[in-house]
């Protein structure tokens, strides 16, 4: 197809996004000159821009006020390029004055790019990266970056640990690799390790966040990187006139899809089936009587208001550049009770004192709040009777509206705040200092200082009359966290170019760390008043614990060697080196030093002569990698062996008592992955679509999994040691495409990120010879976290009666597959029926500006993998179909409703197989935020003497698309919950694997918010 | 100049600041946790022996501990609310493997705390700080300990390892996946190496309540002794030994501070547990003002620790909450569940051979009623058929004799259930004329063993805080009359069974006349004494104690008293289930494949 082009450049955005075609038309004319100021948004000028007739060599840059002049024919096409910012082609179209004004964009393939210990201009770096700007970080509005980056980035997965505000993520960088030993990835804020969570950081104060996804890249972090990267750049000042900016939001959320569970009418069916042995109860008599329906849900959820304020100020002169910033932020939630509220301040300093000597230093500190982290009283609301009134005739609460026996208290009374509190308050402080030395122009020399900070305050209190004690005795409990570290760098730096076509860079680097942990916790018993809450625990009259193993310290330290050599040839061939040495005190002797080593080759193929004049490919460049990294999580002290405490008493003697729960070790080592990566980055048609591949295989040995010893050692704890293997393996694609490019000012654009990842995990081997680690949910063959269960192919339907009695079962039972086909059901009959990886994983966002109009879209999801629902399990308790209590509403089978949903109510039902109830496929997409924005024109703007005003409003978790859990289970969002614990149930599933369990559900939010600058 | 000047200083002070960095920063030093080193000290060495006390927390008073040791014996049954792994070893079904958890709990707590006593036996004999009688004692406790702990190791699995990685009865420190276990001979005869240490060693009086001392190391001696006479390795001396070290113990009571308790009603009831007739208990901290729960470790409120809460109050009590009354439109428990009466689970019932043959005699022997209960008084007001029954008077009421009978009218149909006007069971209503037990709501009702009742407790779901009674005077008696049976001293035998039979004639709403008569009513002569005689007067004495499937194992009469007594043990048991299953963990860790191919007992 053609298409003939003049006033408009227009490309087919139509269908796939990598499938348009694009020819360009042009007639032949007059040659004209034509001159113009190119600036940025702000009205900066631009110095070095390059301006170019599209399709010929006739260019020219801009002067230090942006000017330019250039003789072009009339009808010619002006192609505007400059590092960081948007390309712009502009039609000349007679006219001799074109000034243009360029978009900034940290995407463009020239952008400098983070990559530990340094920087590297983006076509030069060797390894896999990927990064993300603060733009595109703050179309998304939450609380922390985590959530920001959410299925913005191939290859790395951030899923949530908690529906609540304050909850933090989960990120995992190209699969999990690791069995017992942590797999998180290393947080690298301003240059230093960082130890705590992303909520100690304002995500207004984040500049970009650059992620190392291969070991030639992770390697410079050695025995920390086999987990991938997170390098956090946060904002600093400028070296020109002051700014003020303020960004805020506030809006309120509510809950976007209840749980689903009987009303009355259905409870009463429920109850009358003839498999229940629950007779109603008395109240629940009185509630048919008198048409009592009650929504508990619709009692307890409230508005959730959310509030985001940030102010800061940047400026500076020739030599000093200086920013400060105040932040706050407070979100509640739909249930009474949980909040999170962060206030931050960070000041960011660079001076430079002459043409050889600088410093500058970072500090970033947030007092953090988090209410009813984890308190939950959804089983409460849940499983209550429909039938129950919950307030009696003088409005007051129905005090126990349960069934007698479990004598327990209505969720209602959680709404009063003095009877229960849970708190957690943080503060945090990062703070980094460096000083830079250049001794020759090639050679230069930093020290970085990094000192940490962080203390957290917890205290919770539930007193007899709340929903959580029911009349119990009351209870109290405080802890503290403390965690102090510093790190110094000493890093020397040479670059120099030799012959103009060798590139030689070059990085050392020795390093210390210390990390210093002190943990202590107090749980005491019947308060003295209520009012006291926590806050005096010497006041508890049945006394206080002090758990031995709840008090906790430790040091730990890292030495480093580092070295990495950067060379490359004509800017065509490309590689980089790189050592480091890491010596740790957490592994046994003799085992504390390991060295890694990495390398990788680019071949930049649009510099080579037969490509460099390709008028419509502007980057080809293929990168591939090799490197070793490993695992550091061996927790300290764990080879020395330790002793548990219990208690005893001699009548009122009361004493402490040790036993040796676990063995020296003198063996342990870190557990190593080998990582091999392949990638290809391209740009086309003047940079309008872009993006890379990358291909992966990592290959993780030596895991360290913690071997239990059998019983006749004398010692029941665990000993680490490395055996086993895993692999991942992938594929990764980023692309960008500008659909529509403003010819002016005003003019339509759309923008379009695409992300596809897929990741295939798989278990190489276990301890020598076992293939089985049923203890542990391995299976060696297959992914780290499978379901292994029964496989549930339906319901015993009527006329399968004598069929079902075979299996001692009866019609409306639950039909397992009989997978070994030997006609019992038993353990054997469990097998892998699903996985939690998905098959592929993709981000899609859009972007669209019209006039002064702005709008963006954030979707993201995944395609195939297996949920775990495990409120459906009947660990939960509000889906045992035994008619006890209110149930989650689902298709339960009936004589006169055979389906194979879920089996017949049943008292006599037993455990062994409700658990297959819970597994559903975890596909979804997810229209995760739709942003409207409006910005004042530069008319206005400039009589108001401002820089800038827009104005906006969010909608955040919009709506949740083909997820066959939402539509067929009636599930609330196929997003987890949380981790798998024995809150849940001790269910099938492991602690370590997310799941969807009952907690608060999430809410959908409108948010309103204003960008001022002046 | 000037500038290289500055920038050498410079890069000096960063330097060295990073070569602050020597390799002694690699060196641990934990503050906050303690290494097996820390048993080589005094101290350590005591918390060692206390943490060796503590373990036996885990083995009785825990969910499963309890099955273990009474369930499937012909005194008591599971009810259908325990089933699966736990109602396992009342029917000695499939459930009973090596998976099932409860067998790992008695295996793996025995063997952990078995090393605990080695290595304080190991360095307490070198270790500095202690005084010597501070050193005699610990020495003396924890071969007691350890003696204990083998002795329910070998009788429940047979052999057991005496070697856990570091040589016998050695201390293990080293990281050992291989195992040998030593034959049930080999570990009697250390058992009762251990228990002589201990007696000779002990002090005479506990200096604290729930500390060992002489009287309890004589009582198991005992019974060591009487063990080992009728299992392999058996010496002819053993039930001499057996007699004297009981009648040791019987015949110095004053020395030890021991008497037997006047009423046998007290003998269990809760704030007794230290009294004179207790040889030994696992401490609790039962207080008449309520427990210490901190130290308690149970699972009560907000000290949630681990499975060491005891549940014996929740195991023997029946269902009484379930017999309801319409009140109005609804139903409601007319005995809602109380702390008195204890949470009720209803897991294990008394069967009906412990109920009516060996208590047939209720009157003249008191130990039936000082040990179970059969009526329970109204939570509510309620009306039945027009009568009505106020808070606090009879509401339940268990006939046992069956002659308590009504007219028709006065009864339920739907139910079978009397009302006249308290809720009237007859003992027909628990089982059929053939001994299996009835199904349905009337299984709820049973007679309570009463024996672990804790009023004290602030909710009445929580756990028992009382000690649990493992050794008392009373059973020292039927030990020694079993080994003068054995030596065919029937008179002595006869006495000493006699001093337990006329202490349970006592009452203590009864004149001294009338305990007289019915003390010689309760004697036996010579001819009565028999092994399975003093089984049942085990029964009597001590029902739900925690030593009935030792007791019939070792005399080699659990088969055929629990294929004669309890129905649903009948059907499965066999040879085999003499011995428990080793766990399967054990056996899987194991890395030799010989090893492994012949750990496990046979037929599991």
């Amino acid at each position: 197809m053609t298409f003939f082009m003049k006033n408009t450049n227009l490309i087919k955005p139509f269908g796939l996004l990598f499938l348009f075609c694009f020819i360009p038309f042009w007639a032949f004319s007059q040659n004209i000159t034509v001159k113009g100021v190119v600036t940025d948004v702000n009205g900066e000028s631009l110095l070095g821009v390059n301006v170019r007739q599209v399709g010929t060599a006739i260019g020219t840059v801009t002067d230090i006020e942006g000017r330019y002049s250039l003789q072009v024919k009339k009808d010619a096409k002006l192609l505007f390029s400059f590092v960081g910012y948007i390309n712009q082609t502009v039609n000349v179209d007679g006219r001799t004055t074109i000034n243009v004004s360029l978009k900034e964009d940290s995407k463009t393939l020239d952008e400098v790019v983070v990559v530990g210990y340094g920087t590297a201009k983006k076509s030069d770096v060797t390894g896999s990266i990927a990064s993300i700007n603060e733009k595109t970080l703050k179309e998304v509005p939450v609380s922390n970056i985590a959530q920001a980056m959410q299925g913005r980035i191939a290859g790395v997965q951030i899923q949530q640990t908690s529906t609540r505000p304050g909850g933090t993520s989960q990120i995992r960088v190209r699969g999990t690799r690791s069995l017992t030993a942590s797999n998180d990835p290393l947080i690298i804020v301003d240059g230093i390790p960082f130890g705590g969570t992303f909520n100690d950081i304002a995500p207004d104060d984040i500049k970009s966040v650059d992620i190392l996804k291969d070991a030639s890249a992770t390697a410079i972090y050695g025995s920390r990187g086999a987990n991938g990267v997170i390098l956090v750049t946060t904002n600093r000042g400028n070296y020109q006139k002051a700014t003020v900016t303020y960004n805020g939001y506030a809006g309120f959320g509510n809950v976007a899809k209840k749980y689903e569970v009987f009303n009355a009418e259905e409870f009463l069916q429920m109850k009358s089936q003839p498999g229940t042995t629950w007779p109603l109860l008395s109240q629940e008599e009185e509630g048919k009587t008198n048409g009592t329906d009650t929504d508990w849900q619709d009692l307890m959820y409230e508005t959730a208001i959310i509030n985001s304020h940030d102010l800061s100020f940047k400026g500076g002169s020739e030599n000093l550049s200086g920013s400060v910033g105040l932040g706050y932020y407070n979100e509640t939630a739909v249930l009474p009770g949980q909040g999170y509220k962060r206030f931050s301040v960070r000041a960011a300093m660079d001076y430079k004192i002459n043409n050889w000597l600088s410093f500058g230093l970072n500090t970033q500190n947030a007092f953090g709040i988090t209410n009813g982290e984890n308190a939950n009283y959804m089983f409460n609301m849940l499983a209550n009777s429909p039938l129950v009134a919950p307030y009696n005739e003088d409005g007051s609460i129905v005090k126990k509206p349960h069934d007698p026996r479990e004598d327990s208290y209505s969720p209602l009374l959680a709404k009063d705040s003095s009877t229960w509190t849970q708190e957690r308050k943080r503060i945090s402080s990062l703070n980094s200092i460096y000083a830079e030395i250049k001794f020759l122009p090639e050679l230069k020399y930093r020290v970085n200082v990094g000192l940490n900070y962080s203390h957290d305050d917890y205290g919770d209190f539930y007193s007899s009359e709340s929903c959580f004690k029911s009349g119990g005795l009351s209870s109290a409990s405080t802890s503290y966290t403390t965690q102090y570290n510093y790190a110094v760098e000493n890093l020397l730096y040479f670059d120099k170019t030799f012959n103009q076509k060798h590139h030689l860079g070059a990085t050392l680097m020795q390093s210390v760390e210390d990390t210093y942990y002190q943990y202590s916790s107090l749980a005491g018993s019947n308060m003295t008043a209520d009012y006291m809450q926590f806050y005096n625990m010497g006041m508890a009259i049945d006394g206080v614990a002090v758990d031995a193993s709840k008090q906790k310290y430790y040091r730990k330290s890292l030495l480093s060697y580092m070295g990495r050599l950067n060379y490359s040839y004509d800017s065509r061939y490309m590689a980089t080196v790189t050592f480091r040495s890491d010596g740790s005190s957490v592994l046994s002797k003799g085992h504390k030093w390991h060295s890694y080593p990495a390398i990788a080759l680019a071949w930049n193929a649009k510099n080579e002569s037969f490509l460099k004049d390709n008028s419509w490919l502007d980057v080809l460049k293929v990168r591939v990698g090799y490197g070793q990294t490993s695992n550091q999580s061996v927790n300290p002290y764990s080879t020395l062996g330790s002793l548990s405490q219990n208690k005893y008493n001699y009548g009122n003697d009361y004493v402490y008592g040790y036993y040796v729960s676990s063995l020296p070790n003198p063996e342990v080592g870190w557990e190593y992955t080998t990582s091999y990566n392949a990638g290809i980055d391209w740009a086309v048609f003047g940079g309008r679509i872009s993006g890379n591949f990358d291909v992966y295989l990592q290959k993780t040995h030596d895991l360290l999994v913690d071997q239990s010893l059998p019983a006749s050692s004398g010692v029941s704890g665990t000993i680490l040691v490395n055996v086993g293997k895993t692999e991942n393996k992938g594929f990764e694609m980023a692309l960008h495409s500008q659909n529509f490019v403003a010819n002016k000012s005003g003019d339509f654009t759309w923008d379009t990120d695409f992300n596809l990842s897929l990741n295939r995990n798989k278990l190489i081997e276990l301890n020598s010879g076992v293939t089985e680690d049923e203890g542990n949910g391995w299976f060696v063959g297959h992914p780290i976290d499978v379901i292994y269960d029964y496989k549930k192919i339906g319901i015993w339907q009527t006329a399968e009666a004598t069929e079902a009695a075979k299996y001692s079962c009866k019609p409306g039972d639950i039909k397992i597959e009989d997978h070994n086909d030997d006609g019992k059901i038993d353990a054997t009959d469990r097998y892998i029926t699903g996985q939690f990886e998905p098959d592929f994983e993709f981000g899609f966002t859009n972007r669209f500006t019209y006039k002064n109009f702005d709008m963006d879209v954030v979707t993201y999801g995944q395609v195939g993998g297996t949920l775990v629902s495990t409120i459906h399990q009947p660990q939960a308790y509000i889906n045992r179909l035994e008619g006890r209590r209110n149930n989650l509403k689902v298709d339960y089978w009936r004589e006169d409703n055979p389906t194979n949903a879920f089996p017949r109510i049943n008292s006599a039902m037993t455990d062994t197989y409700y658990s297959t109830l819970g597994y559903y496929s975890a596909s979804y997409w997810k229209i995760k935020t739709i942003t409207l924005g409006y910005t004042l024109p530069e008319k206005l703007i400039s009589k108001l003497k401002i820089s800038g005003l827009r104005f906006y409003v969010t909608c955040n978790n919009v709506a949740t698309l083909f997820s066959p859990y939402m539509n067929n289970a009636g599930g609330v969002d196929p997003q987890p919950t949380g981790y798998f614990t024995t809150e849940n149930g001790g269910g099938k599933q492991e602690s370590r694997q997310l799941t969807v369990g009952m907690n608060t559900p999430p809410s959908r939010q409108f948010l309103f918010g204003i960008n001022f600058k002046l | 100049m000037k500038k290289n000047k500055y920038i050498s200083l410079l890069l000096a002070a960063t330097l060295s600041l990073g070569t602050i960095s020597c390799s002694d920063m690699l060196d641990e030093e934990p503050k906050s946790t303690l290494t097996p080193e820390f048993f080589q000290t005094a101290q350590g060495l005591q918390a060692g022996v206390i943490s060796a006390y503590s373990g036996l927390k885990w083995l009785y008073g825990p969910d499963g501990a309890l099955c273990f040791t009474v369930a499937g014996t012909d005194e008591f049954t599971s009810t259908n609310a325990m089933n699966g792994t736990l109602g396992s070893f009342d029917t000695y079904d499939n459930n009973l493997s090596s998976s099932n958890g409860s067998v790992a709990n008695y295996w793996g707590n025995g063997l952990q705390f078995i090393n605990t006593c080695n290595g304080a036996i190991q360095y307490g004999e070198t270790a500095s700080g202690l005084t010597d009688a501070e050193r005699k004692a610990l020495l003396a406790e924890a071969h007691f300990l350890r003696g204990y702990y083998y002795y329910l190791l070998t009788m429940y699995y047979g052999a057991v390892p005496l070697d856990l990685g570091s040589g016998k009865l050695k201390f293990n420190t080293t990281p050992t996946t291989t195992s040998v276990r030593d034959s049930r001979s080999d570990v009697l005869a250390a058992v009762i190496e251990d228990f002589t240490y201990a007696k000779e060693n002990l002090l005479d009086k506990p200096s604290e309540s729930g500390r060992v001392a002489k009287p309890a190391a004589m009582h198991f001696l005992a019974k060591a002794y009487l063990s080992r006479a009728t299992m392999e390795g058996a010496q002819s001396s053993d039930y001499q030994s057996a007699y004297d070290e009981a009648m040791n113990l019987i015949n110095n009571l004053a020395n030890y501070g021991v008497s037997l308790t006047k009423d046998f009603a007290n003998v269990n009831l809760e704030g007794h547990e230290n009294d004179p007739e207790v040889l030994f208990n696992v401490q609790r901290t039962w207080t008449s003002s309520g427990p210490n729960l901190t130290f308690d470790e149970s699972n009560d409120g907000s000290f949630a620790v681990s499975n060491k809460g005891n549940r014996a109050n929740f195991y023997f009590t029946s269902g009484y909450e379930n017999v309801k009354v319409q009140v109005g439109t609804s139903t409601k428990a007319v005995v809602p569940r109380n702390v008195t009466y204890q949470r009720p689970w209803r897991m294990i019932m008394p069967t009906k051979w412990l109920i009516f043959d060996a208590f047939a005699d209720k009157v003249n022997d008191s130990r039936f009623d000082g040990s179970f209960r059969t009526e329970w008084l109204a939570g509510i007001d309620f009306t039945v058929k027009g009568r009505t029954v106020k808070t606090g008077s009879l509401a339940i009421k268990l006939s046992l004799n069956n002659t308590e009978t009504t007219a028709a009218e006065d009864s339920v149909a739907s139910t079978g259930v009397i009302y006249k006007p308290y809720a009237l069971y007859y003992w027909g209503m628990l089982y059929n004329a053939d001994g299996t037990y009835k199904n349905g709501d009337v299984q709820y009702i049973y007679p309570d063993l009463k024996k672990y009742d804790d009023t004290k407790r602030s909710n009445m779901n929580y756990d028992s805080n009382r000690p649990f009674i493992l050794a008392r005077l009373g059973e020292t008696y039927l030990i020694a009359a079993e080994a003068a049976m054995y030596l065919n001293k029937k008179d002595k035998a006869k006495d000493l069974i006699n001093v337990i039979r006329e202490r349970a004639a006592y009452r203590s709403n009864l004149t001294d006349a009338e305990v007289a008569v019915r003390k010689a009513a309760m004697d036996i002569t010579e001819s009565n004494v028999t092994l399975d005689f003093i089984l049942d007067e085990r029964s009597r004495e001590l029902c739900g104690e925690s030593w009935r499937w030792i007791d019939l194992v070792r005399t080699g009469k659990l088969l055929e008293r629990a294929k004669l007594y309890n129905l649903k043990a009948k059907a499965n048991i066999k040879d085999f289930h003499l011995l428990r299953p080793i766990p399967q963990a054990q056996i899987d860790l194991l890395s030799d494949p010989s090893q492994k191919a012949s750990y496990q007992n046979p037929n599991y």
